[in-house]
């Protein structure tokens, strides 16, 4: 979700980098310039609040003119802030009560609401599991939800205004509190102060923060990767969607919206298939084995692969052996943190007998690959692009090949190189020889083959919403414009966003129930569904033991505007803007260490491991980097900056049939710190991750630095 | 560029007139206030120009003033970030130091180019130029600098970084006519150091 940057007047940041990251990078740094363009850097009408360790380019700006502040909280201790900030807002009763008090449609249509209703006055169990009470407990009709009105329970969609908010009843000898009850008390379980102490931060701020932004016209709270990236991100970012449904801002014009949805094509088949079976890293599927406690955690809410959990299980044949690995787009030995064991994975024979990759290089993950399948640069494909919700109307977007041929009758297409293929292509082709359904003539409907990436794209975009259109016609308005855009003027409607491709009907939900009623597979104890006080923890939600006085530095990382991950490392013009990175330290801890700009400093986190291939590994452990002093990042944190240090993609030398092949030393300079990203102490060989959505622990890992 | 203020205000922009016997100056503004550091002009330059790795005719450096060395008390670090392409001067010091006239000011508007047919590469440019826009070109042997995309105004369009700029904060147009937009603004106007060769590249304060 993202703030309505246009109507905004208050916007709170958290752990977001614009105008060097998010999506899209351009749009959105372009849409915050506009904010203040409009409204004049020192106007006193808008104020932009970016909660982030590191000075980035956006709190450079506010820190610059007066259209805002940073505040650099210490890493990982964000759901402390945010838990601060609604404590401060339900205290002083400066959340919009009459929106969050309406139960159901019907209620906020009364009440003139447009953009839906919200879940903070249904009733929940105070005793484990603690579920959503259901009208069948409640002895009422079958009913998903029960709210109180006037201390009388009903049905919620049988209330017509107002239920009871913060409110509890008995019944059957359980108490039942509101979901709003449930999240006050949680947040009163720790004072602004202690709060405060916990985030590092001047005392008073968390008040003064609150206060100004439930005071705002229109005030937004957004969140990305810097707050869910850690073990209880999860619950960070259920944190500040609170915040947001508690200023009832929810689709509102300047408020948080979901955005559009895009244009999407649906090409038929001839067959319906299913996906079967338990992936790898065991997302999406709940534990349900024999054993008490399972070798490895499951991550029934993990929507995409937990890449780490996947190769540190594929190595220790968890919950099954492997025979063959195909990997694409995922260059996961450099990318992923804590990456040694990834590569101790792809070394180890035994676990993966057989690994092809599609690469566009001789990538850290391919150089193990039994067989590489040379892909196709991102110049030379077809492919579809959306958008993100910053962009409030429908958006569908076709790539297309900019150079390359296409043979005019079998639109086969050929990038540059002529033993490259796209890697649509590459998938289609091994179907085809593995004689699949749904490809080869009439694989996606009676007339409509599927030989090659062009049929498949061509057929895209003709189906659904771009029923009737040109595909990939290169006369036709979709390809010559480029994809399918909606007038952009449509995006409200009245005092809300017009959500372009409909309404979805159902509650806004801040209590997750599923997550409520679903266990731990580590500890078998039930998840909170609440974000929590609560910094890094293990796999079993121990808290993370470091000693702080031995490793008194905590890591953060952040990536540069000009590079796209390490994907842009072998792009020399790129490389030349920054030709290296550095371990940035703050003045203060630089002054400790006797530390100055230029100098080599070796780090160590408790759990880094001895691995003399990697590029900046010193010995026993140890990490080399070169060292810059610079105020922009918080004392007590240093900085590596991400896309660094390759050792892959022509940065060290290789050899193909025996020939030295092209390389460029400029495409390796610099330094990585993932080895440096602290591994679960419980699991030992994967780094820690969130155990529920899934998310890697990047930054807070405490590490100790050197002079060398 | 680590720490130290470079700019120095120069209070309410004034109108500037052209040089002798100029019809008119073209240049840049960079309104320092959006800039976000993003290097979409340096990049942009590069393709446009098609120059080698090491040769940037518009540098972004990154100005940081103050010191964070107390979590307890609010930071007072500041960061700006300030585009350097060639200033295309009223009194051009690369030109002055030219031995073999290969600098010269166009008269009809104001631009400073090299000729690269007379440019013997010997960097007496690059040494007298206080904002090092002239680059050496290794492989040519020659000096290049921003041209300011004359081939581009001759067909009717921007120069690339302008027409690249994410945050749109980089204009181009004549010098007068740039000064009076930032008047109508109250933009202030500032400097970069106090250089004596009369730098026609427009900046308002970050």
């Amino acid at each position: 979700m993202a703030p309505d940057f246009e109507n905004a007047t208050y916007i709170i940041n958290f752990g977001t980098s614009i105008g060097e990251a998010e999506y899209p990078m351009q749009t959105r740094a372009r849409y915050m310039q506009k904010w203040f363009k409009r409204k004049g850097t020192h106007s006193p009408d808008v104020k932009h609040v970016i909660v982030n360790p590191r000075l980035s380019k956006a709190a450079a700006k506010v820190a610059m003119g007066d259209q805002g502040e940073w505040l650099p909280l210490r890493p990982a201790t964000d759901g402390f802030f945010v838990l601060g900030l609604i404590r401060w807002i339900i205290e002083n009763k400066a959340y919009d009560a009459d929106f969050i008090s309406r139960p159901s449609r019907e209620a906020a249509e009364a009440g003139g609401y447009k953009n839906g209703w919200t879940d903070m006055t249904y009733l929940v169990s105070s005793v484990e599991p603690k579920v959503f009470l259901t009208g069948e407990k409640a002895g009422l009709k079958k009913s998903d939800f029960v709210v109180s009105v006037n201390g009388k329970v009903t049905e919620w969609d049988n209330v017509k205004g107002r239920a009871d908010l913060d409110t509890s009843v008995m019944i059957g000898g359980v108490e039942y509190k509101t979901a709003f009850r449930m999240l006050r008390e949680r947040a009163q379980e720790k004072t602004l102060s202690e709060a405060e102490d916990v985030c590092d931060i001047p005392n008073g701020t968390i008040a003064r923060i609150a206060k100004e932004f439930s005071s705002a016209k229109k005030p937004v709270a957004e969140f990305y990767r810097g707050i869910v990236q850690h073990t209880n991100g999860w619950g960070n970012g259920r944190a500040v969607i609170m915040l947001n449904v508690l200023m009832g801002n929810i689709n509102k014009k300047g408020g948080y919206t979901k955005g559009h949805l895009a244009y999407k094509g649906s090409p038929g088949y001839q067959k319906k298939l299913k996906p079967r079976g338990v992936s790898a890293c065991r997302h999406k599927s709940a534990y349900e084995g024999k054993k008490k406690v399972p070798t490895r955690p499951w991550y029934p809410f993990a929507s995409r692969d937990v890449a780490p959990e996947w190769w540190s299980s594929v190595r220790q044949g968890y919950p099954y052996k492997i025979k063959a690995v195909l990997n694409y787009y995922n260059g996961v030995a450099y990318t992923l943190p804590y990456n040694k064991p990834v590569v101790d994975a792809m070394k180890d024979t035994k676990a993966i007998p057989l690994y092809f990759s599609i690469d566009l290089w001789m990538g850290e993950s391919s150089m193990y690959a039994d067989y590489i399948l040379p892909d196709t640069s991102y110049l030379e494909r077809f492919g579809y692009f959306h958008s993100y919700p910053t962009v409030m109307t429908r958006v569908g977007a076709l790539r297309q090949p900019v150079v390359g041929t296409l043979d005019p009758k079998t639109h086969d297409y050929r990038g540059v190189h002529p033993d490259t293929r796209t890697a649509d292509d590459i998938l289609i082709q091994l179907a085809l020889k593995l004689g699949l359904p749904n490809f080869g003539k009439d694989g996606m409907g009676k007339g409509k083959d599927l030989f090659n990436a062009w049929d498949l794209w061509n057929e895209y975009y003709k189906t659904k919403h771009y029923e009737g259109m040109s595909g990939l016609d290169p006369n036709g308005p979709l390809a010559r414009i480029g994809g399918l855009f909606e007038n952009p003027a449509n995006k409200y409607d009245g005092e809300y966003i017009k959500l372009s491709g409909g309404r979805i009907e159902r509650p806004i939900f801040t209590y997750h129930n599923k997550v409520a009623k679903t266990k731990n597979s580590m500890t078998g104890r039930y998840f909170d569904a609440l974000p929590t006080y609560r910094t890094i923890y293990d796999t079993t939600e121990t808290p993370l033991k470091v000693d702080e006085k031995e490793y008194p530095f905590q890591i953060c990382t952040h990536k540069d505007a000009y590079h796209t991950q390490s994907r842009t490392a072998s792009n020399l013009w790129l490389m030349s803007i920054k030709p290296e990175n550095s371990i940035d330290i703050n003045p203060a801890d630089a002054k400790k260490l006797g530390v100055s700009t230029g100098d080599w400093v070796r780090a160590k986190s408790p759990t880094s491991p001895v691995w003399p291939e990697h590029p900046n590994h010193y010995k026993d452990g140890w990490y080399k980097y070169k060292a810059r002093v610079t105020s922009v990042v918080r004392p007590g944190v240093i900085l590596v900056c991400h896309s660094y240090g390759r050792w892959g993609a022509g940065a060290r030398p290789w050899y193909m049939d025996g020939k030295p092949q092209y390389i460029d030393e400029r495409i390796g300079a610099g330094f990585q710190l993932n080895p440096l990203q602290m591994a679960d102490p419980v699991l030992k060989n994967v780094v820690l991750i969130d155990p529920i959505s899934g998310a890697t622990e990047q930054t807070g890992t405490r590490i100790k630095i050197e002079r060398i | 560029m680590e720490r130290g203020e470079i700019l120095t205000k120069t209070g309410e922009a004034g109108l500037i007139a052209p040089g002798k016997g100029q019809k008119r100056q073209l240049t840049l503004w960079v309104d320092l206030r959006y800039c976000i550091g993003c290097h979409s002009c340096t990049m942009a330059c590069k393709a446009e120009q098609n120059t080698p790795v090491g040769v940037d005719y518009n540098r972004v450096i990154s100005v940081e003033t103050g010191e964070f060395t107390d979590p307890k008390k609010a930071p007072e670090v500041k960061k700006y970030f300030v585009p350097m392409p060639c200033m295309h001067c009223g009194e051009p010091a690369c030109m002055a130091a030219c031995p073999v006239g290969a600098i010269t000011k166009r008269e009809e508007d104001g631009i400073v180019l090299i000729n690269s047919d007379k440019c013997i590469g010997c960097r007496y440019c690059a040494w007298a130029c206080p904002y090092g826009a002239p680059q050496f070109n290794a492989e040519k042997k020659i000096m290049q600098k921003c041209t300011l995309c004359v081939h581009r105004l001759e067909k009717g369009l921007e120069p690339a970084c302008v027409s690249t700029c994410i945050a749109r904060t980089r204009f181009f147009g004549d010098l007068n006519e740039l000064t009076m937009v930032i008047r109508d603004q109250r933009a202030k106007k500032v400097t970069i150091g106090q250089t004596g060769t009369k730098p026609s590249v427009l900046y308002t304060k970050p």
